[in-house]
């Protein structure tokens, strides 16, 4: 039998303005010390694909539907658990009287390896059941049509977006939603997956604000000049800042680059060349 | 700092369009690059190095055409999802003519030998009429900004026409 070893975490929660939302805690079980076949079986959880997050913001913008928001409270923390796992006392709360015991875990916690995936199976099975139909080609969106009127899902691990045709039908879904899961209507979509939405008379502007401010802090390039394009056009890169010496520092802002790229395709080249 | 604007079309269909591009750099491989709109919204981008070895520019862009399509079908299967139908078959814009005419007429051409197996899949699906392959010359094409380092003028026209718009004044 293996034991799972648990931490407590602290986090700082911020809004898309980088203000301090709410101070948070919460114990999570160290993962990495579950084996395979014993603890856990099957971990794989599908994410939605950014090309169907764009195409639904489209669609949703030319109807003029309202994008709705919702936040599910602790995700991971309601599923039941399939294996049968145990994991020590938590920290500071340990039985003074019965020391050597060990929790037997019911439901999933943060840390988990199964715990993404027995989240995505839980939410997958409640919309089916209340006749949503997923799609085929991208396994976290989901379509809920009753007569003309058609509504769209998309999830995000516990972010979810929720559009349609008809807002009295939407209210309905987010009722249905709530019945079910602790979760919070945040109204029309303004943080997604870090990237900020506004909706102008246009359309919906998509940007990345504070995710290149935090790109720029941690390359410690907040001062530099600002340049007009990406790339030269007349010399190749030469990559040798001793920012670049660090090759562990250099794949994380890469990386980082690379998710910038879902609101500017300008810079998809550059970011491609350097990869 | 840029944003991306999604505009809004009050059309009753919009039609999925695609653009295929490609561009030889000195030092590296050929690029391949496939942009997919919808209406005039940029749903989708790819820019890489080009997968296999090509020994002539319209067969570089026929295998490209092959994974525009690939891509395309994909979107299609998407919309269909949606429940969201396109009065016409999704147009993908080629910038070479060997390759936009090989796609509609069934004759292999010594520049496209090697290529079967793409020339086949292409095809397949130009002839059920689930997609068209029209021609566009390079000069109108977009996918320039994800080939090429490009000069400040033409990289801010490319933005422009990409919807990648800089901030409003705040």
């Amino acid at each position: 039998m293996n034991v799972v070893s648990n931490r407590w975490v602290y986090k700082i929660k911020c809004r898309s303005d980088g203000s301090i939302e709410r101070y948070k805690a919460r114990l999570v079980a160290r993962g990495f010390t579950k084996q395979e076949g014993i603890d856990y079986s099957e971990t794989f959880s599908p994410v939605i694909k950014q090309a169907t997050v764009r195409l639904v913001f489209s669609v949703a913008v030319s109807c003029g539907w309202k994008i709705h928001q919702l936040d599910i409270h602790n995700a991971f923390l309601n599923d039941i658990l399939d294996e049968k796992v145990y994991m020590k006392q938590p920290q500071g709360f340990v039985d003074s009287a019965l020391p050597s015991h060990l929790c037997r875990l019911h439901k999933s916690l943060y840390g988990l390896k199964q715990a993404p995936r027995a989240w995505y199976t839980r939410l997958n099975d409640f919309l089916l059941s209340i006749g949503f139909r997923a799609s085929k080609v991208d396994t976290s969106l989901f379509i809920f049509s009753v007569g003309l009127d058609i509504c769209y899902l998309l999830v995000y691990v516990d972010d979810i977006l929720l559009t349609g045709s008809n807002s009295l039908l939407l209210q309905r879904l987010i009722q249905l939603l709530s019945s079910e899961f602790k979760l919070h209507d945040l109204g029309s979509v303004h943080y997604f997956l870090g990237i900020e939405v506004q909706s102008t008379s246009m359309g919906l502007m998509l940007f990345q604000h504070k995710y290149i401010l935090d790109i720029l802090t941690r390359a410690g390039m907040l001062s530099c000049k600002p340049i007009d394009t990406p790339i030269s056009t007349s010399k190749a890169t030469i990559l040798l800042d001793p920012l670049f010496s660090d090759a562990t520092r250099f794949r994380q802002i890469v990386g980082a680059l690379k998710y910038l790229t879902f609101t500017r395709p300008d810079i998809c080249f550059t970011v491609n060349r350097v990869c | 700092m840029a944003y991306i604007l999604l505009a809004v079309l009050l059309l009753p269909y919009m039609v999925l369009q695609i653009q295929i591009g490609q561009a030889v750099l000195r030092t590296e491989n050929l690029r391949v690059v496939t942009l997919c709109f919808f209406g005039q919204t940029l749903i989708s981008w790819k820019s890489g190095k080009q997968r296999t070895v090509a020994r002539s520019s319209t067969e570089a862009e026929y295998q490209a055409l092959a994974d525009g399509t690939a891509e395309v079908i994909w979107l299609l299967h998407l919309l269909t999802d949606l429940q969201i139908l396109s009065a016409s078959a999704p147009i993908i814009w080629c910038d070479n003519l060997g390759a936009t005419y090989s796609s509609a007429n069934p004759v292999f051409h010594a520049r496209t030998k090697h290529v079967e197996v793409d020339y086949h899949f292409v095809r397949d699906r130009v002839a059920k009429k689930e997609i068209q392959i029209r021609f566009i010359s390079s000069q109108d094409q977009l996918a320039d900004v994800f080939t090429k380092p490009l000069p400040t003028s033409s990289f801010t026209a490319f933005c422009f026409k990409l919807r990648v718009d800089p901030p409003p004044l705040a």
